[in-house]
């Protein structure tokens, strides 16, 4: 494989560079040093090498502005590396099957029967009490990491005119909305069947509908995630929402199974429901439910620490 | 995507033809574009360039040769580099048709 010429001799193994060469690389940030500074040092050493005082000068006048640049740039955020932003559309993807999850838990809890029990039994009350408390902080730090990237795609969408970004958008946007209303309808037909036992039919079109749309959605924001150009100051001011978001689900995931065996120790007869179209307190889901949210869980914590370890690297590595 | 390489005699773009010949080290770079495109990148200048190619995964590094580190492009490098080289081509043409068209001044 061709490499182009060597260069000149350069400065030989196991000998400092000049220090010139040595006071010019500290012009740099320290994290773009640890990434470059061999292989710029040796460059620096090639071209002064043979050149002339005044291209000397030049040589090094370029790379001390080089320096300057670079310090800016790091001021400024460097954007991300495409891979940098994985563990950020990973999260964006398990905060779609935790909202799944979670809307999942308040329609099996539905009906006048759950209320009975949660108003006799201080054990259901508390745990559904924490379930919703951490459900709510999990919709909070959502909110905090989600608006300012919403408004950085904004902004490179509308202002900068980045292309590839419109359309995904679009596309999840629709299918969110369209899916909701459909479990809307939906939940508002069951309304008037009840009595009439679960409709297997209908739950089953429902979860594979939902599941399309979660993956549409996903596909939408991994894709938009991926094509935004994603500053690392942004990326950092990401961290602690995420990091709160992890909490959150893991609390929710206790609360979740905490709230589970509290029903079940005060009637289990609840969990095998039959009050309508779309009846789903059963047992099964509910234990599905908080593998689902542990599964969730995992994959948030996992990729929040790989998001930090990537946002507090030093720039270059 | 295209917009963060840049135009003309821009030093990404430079890089990107100069590699789009095969993996070179930062010096190599700087001759091979003296030599084919008469511009002389300095040393702060091609590092710029170089750190913004590899942090757009346009370029990637290879592993170093005593402590020189050649670079090579990226799949999406090269889709870049042709849609750059095709658009300045276009514009090209059409400056030297009509230029041809006016004919001497």
């Amino acid at each position: 494989m061709g490499r182009g010429p060597a260069g000149p001799e350069g400065t030989p193994a196991g000998q400092r560079d000049p220090l010139v060469i040595r006071l010019v690389l500290h012009a740099y940030p320290r994290g773009w040093r640890e990434r470059y500074g061999d292989e710029f040092a040796a460059l620096l050493v090639d071209l002064t090498g043979s050149a002339t005082f005044r291209g000397r000068v030049r040589v090094m006048s370029d790379a001390v502005r080089g320096g300057l640049t670079a310090w800016i740039g790091a001021a400024n955020g460097r954007v991300l590396p495409g891979h940098g932003k994985r563990p950020l559309a990973t999260v964006a993807c398990a905060v779609m099957v935790f909202a799944v999850a979670i809307a999942g838990l308040a329609k099996m809890r539905e009906g006048k029967p759950f209320d009975s029990v949660t108003r006799a039994h201080v054990t259901v009350a508390v745990a559904l009490d924490v379930l919703r408390a951490t459900a709510g902080l999990a919709a909070l730090a959502v909110l905090a990491g989600a608006a300012p990237l919403a408004w950085v795609v904004f902004r490179q969408m509308i202002v900068d005119r980045r292309p590839g970004l419109l359309g995904p958008l679009t596309a999840g946007l629709a299918t969110a909305v369209g899916w909701s209303g459909a479990v809307w309808i939906t939940a508002r037909l069951a309304g008037a069947h009840q009595g009439t036992g679960p409709d297997v039919l209908v739950v089953t079109a429902l979860a594979v509908s939902g599941a399309a749309a979660v993956v549409i959605c996903a596909w939408a924001v991994t894709t938009v995630i991926r094509r935004m150009q994603l500053p690392g100051r942004l990326f950092r001011a990401e961290i602690p929402a995420m990091a709160m978001l992890s909490l959150s689900m893991a609390a929710v995931t206790a609360a979740d199974v905490a709230w589970g065996l509290a029903v079940r120790s005060a009637d289990a007869g609840l969990f095998n429901s039959d009050n309508g179209l779309i009846s789903t307190p059963l047992a099964p889901n509910w234990a599905g439910s908080a593998v689902v949210l542990l599964a969730v869980t995992v994959v948030t914590c996992t990729a929040t620490a790989r998001a930090a370890r990537a946002a507090y690297a030093p720039a270059g590595s | 995507m295209t917009d963060d390489v840049g135009r003309w005699s821009d030093p990404p773009l430079l890089v990107l033809a100069s590699l789009a010949g095969g993996p070179k080290h930062g010096y190599a770079i700087t001759q091979d574009v003296a030599d084919q495109a008469g511009v002389r990148l300095g040393p702060g200048t091609l590092y710029g360039a170089i750190r913004r190619l590899e942090d757009r995964g346009l370029i990637v590094a290879l592993p170093p040769e005593q402590r020189r580190r050649p670079y090579q492009l990226t799949a999406a490098g090269e889709q870049v580099l042709a849609e750059t080289a095709t658009q300045l081509r276009q514009v090209a043409e059409l400056s030297l048709s009509r230029l041809a068209a006016r004919g001497p001044a």
